[in-house]
């Protein structure tokens, strides 16, 4: 009987202990992300991959100025502009970040060629080819993401393309942009690219 | 049994610590409570819980919905940024809430400091390591806080997005839910306390349910323990309690049954004894008639028939004593005898007693005069007789009659010098037709004289005991009340 009683007692006591107030939780996930508009739009910019101090893959979408890039007048209203060639993205991201991005602590992998590396490109039968004057081998992964990631979205709106690295020492297997971004299913990747 | 029963009811008036009652009380309260703290618990928390999801679904979609309608330029000038972020905060839901942003090493808030201290690393590190909203209540400084975070993507095509590395935390103090969970508090403690109080009406009325019974169980057991076999108990219900009542009464009833059996046997027994004195009675009193004649003509006998006829006599007046006792005796037992009170002189009567019975030379008597009682002359006189009578028997002489008063108490002993009672013996000596000497199954007297004697001084409201003196002799001593028998003896007479 008194077992008895201490034991409802106990119970009580426990009731009563957990939780008056408001009780710190752990970190609940809760809806998805914010997606938005990034400007400047798609078509007038280009897009290359930073690492930010945390070693996340960053895009840095740059306004394209076809005037600096091509000597030529810039776009005209109404005129249709194209997005910049992939090797001038790469030459981009090659080249580093410029003042904005570097304030906001951009930067890129030690190991990545310089900025005077040549590059070009190509895509075949749903794959980019990246060819590099320079050897793959010092290349960190995060390096060779950024340079996947770079290639991967100036080829396709959803970066699905996957890159094979080209360099001095030969060609690496083909890689995937890998930055967390949701992708429509993969069966519709290839006529994306183009 | 029922004598044990009664006296162990006798000191249960005052109300036992952990009796019936209490227990009966206190386990229903601890019923009322337990349930009553679990469901104010389960209810509360429920509320509580209601109450924060509600706040914490509003914030969170709130402030995505917020952060949604930007469209940044990245990676942005710190002061457009900021720009952003007051619009943000100004359109704060369901509280004010402070709205942090971070990308790269850029920290920008609306609010005075560019970084949070309440944003946890744990939430920091998952909203930017996966591309979905979080949130996680902090309690900082005992003040509630419910910190979001959410990851800004870049739409890249339709369906499609990326992480963009701008990650906004928007911080918002609990204060109006911390308000209303003290107020769910209050209300459940405020429902549970007169819930506990409600529940000691039922408590009281199960209690007295139960206890009713039992203390008339206890009344009745009682009742029937001194002597009122006609107790019976109300059977009322049909729980265990009315089959106890009802088991009770039917024993009860049984009980009745049996000791009235064995009154009417015993009663039986004592009007047969009656009857067969009073029809002893007349031939014995033809028969002294006749022994008396033959006792006067004993002389002109030849000697053996003499001692024959002289036996006869004697043993037909013995058996005339028995007979006038036998008789005397039942009507004891049928309470028929009567107490003829008159005020006398004791000391009178004490002489008056020996001198009839011609002892007066083998008594020496302390009678002091002018001892005044009430009492029945001719009971008195047999007292007195049988005792001496006895004394001078059993015991050898002196004998001597002592008469004394003890404040409301006359006090006559009668000590004879002889050996005295065997101490095994003295127990029983006023018991009908005992034999102290197994052997000696014939005596002189009838062997009911002190029986008789006890009955008397009974009936004068008085005892009797007797007691061997210190020089050997037995000592009977008769102590009677001077003013007569109390009230209720008068009334049984």
């Amino acid at each position: 009987m008194r077992r008895r009683i201490r034991a409802a007692t106990a119970l009580a006591a426990l009731l009563a202990l957990t939780g008056c107030g408001i009780q710190e939780t752990d970190v609940i996930e809760a809806g998805g992300p914010a997606t938005l508009d990034v400007l400047p739009a798609r078509e007038h910019r280009m897009m290359a991959f930073f690492l930010s101090p945390d070693g996340l893959l960053v895009p840095s979408p740059r306004a394209v100025d076809t005037a600096a890039w091509n000597g030529a007048v810039g776009p005209q209203p109404g005129t249709v502009t194209e997005p910049p060639s992939t090797a001038k993205t790469v030459a981009a991201l090659l080249a580093g970040p410029n003042a904005a991005e570097q304030r906001a602590g951009l930067s890129n992998a030690p190991s990545l060629p310089g900025p005077s590396t040549a590059a070009e490109t190509e895509v075949s039968g749903g794959t980019a080819r990246l060819t590099l004057d320079a050897p793959l081998a010092p290349l960190t992964r995060t390096a060779r993401q950024q340079l996947v990631c770079t290639v991967a979205y100036a080829e396709s709106d959803n970066g699905g393309v996957p890159v094979v690295l080209v360099g001095t020492d030969g060609a690496r297997p083909a890689e995937t942009c890998d930055n967390g971004a949701r992708r429509p299913a993969p069966t519709a990747t290839p006529s994306e690219t183009g | 049994v029922i004598r044990r029963r009664t006296g162990a009811a006798a000191p249960d008036r005052r109300i036992a610590p952990f009796g019936l009652r209490t227990r009966l009380v206190l386990a229903f309260l601890l019923v009322a409570a337990v349930s009553a703290g679990t469901t104010a618990t389960l209810t509360y928390r429920e509320a509580r819980n209601a109450v924060l999801a509600s706040a914490q679904d509003t914030a969170v979609a709130s402030f995505r919905e917020q952060v949604e309608t930007l469209a940044p330029e990245l990676p942005m000038e710190p002061e457009l940024l900021r720009e952003y972020l007051f619009v943000i905060a100004s359109k704060s839901k369901p509280h004010p809430w402070v709205v942090f942003a971070e990308y790269g090493s850029l920290r920008v808030s609306s609010g005075t400091n560019p970084a949070s201290t309440v944003i946890t690393p744990d939430l920091r590190r998952m909203t930017l390591a996966r591309s979905r909203g979080s949130f996680q209540r902090v309690v900082s400084d005992g003040v509630p806080y419910l910190t979001v975070g959410v990851p800004v993507l870049v739409r890249t095509g339709p369906g499609s997005s990326m992480p963009s590395g701008l990650v906004l935390f928007a911080v918002m103090r609990m204060t109006d839910e911390e308000a209303n969970v003290d107020a769910l508090v209050t209300a459940a403690r405020d429902g549970a306390l007169p819930g506990l109080a409600v529940a000691l009406i039922p408590a009281l009325i199960a209690a007295r349910g139960v206890l009713r019974p039992v203390r008339q169980l206890r009344r009745a057991a009682r009742s029937m323990g001194s002597g009122r076999l006609d107790t019976r108990i109300p059977v009322r219900g049909s729980d265990e309690l009315a089959d106890l009542a009802r088991t009770f009464n039917e024993s009860a009833g049984q009980l009745e049954r049996s000791v009235d059996e064995l009154q009417q046997a015993e009663a039986r027994a004592r009007r047969f004894a009656s009857d067969v004195s009073h029809e002893l009675r007349t031939p014995l009193a033809g028969m002294l008639a006749v022994t008396e004649v033959l006792d006067e003509d004993a002389g002109g006998l030849d000697p053996d028939t003499a001692r024959a006829v002289r036996l006869i006599s004697a043993e037909t007046g013995k058996l005339a004593v028995l007979v006038e006792d036998l008789m005397e005796i039942s009507r004891f037992d049928a309470r028929a005898a009567e107490l003829n009170t008159d005020e006398v002189d004791v000391g009178e009567t004490v002489r008056k007693t020996l001198d009839h019975r011609r002892w007066g030379e083998r008594v020496r008597t302390d009678l002091p005069d002018g001892i005044r009682a009430r009492l029945d002359p001719r009971r008195f006189d047999v007292v007195v007789a049988n005792l001496v009578g006895n004394a001078l028997r059993h015991g050898s002489e002196p004998v001597t009659v002592r008469l004394s008063v003890q404040g409301e108490l006359l006090v006559i002993d009668v000590a004879d010098s002889g050996p005295g009672i065997r101490p095994e013996v003295l127990p029983h000596i006023f018991e009908r037709f005992y034999k102290a000497d197994a052997a000696r199954t014939r005596s002189a007297g009838s062997g009911l004289g002190l029986a008789i004697t006890q009955e008397n001084v009974r009936l004068h409201g008085g005892t009797i005991r007797a007691a061997n003196g210190p020089d050997g002799g037995a000592v009977l001593t008769v102590e009677i009340p001077l003013h007569g028998p109390a009230g209720s003896q008068e009334a049984t007479a």
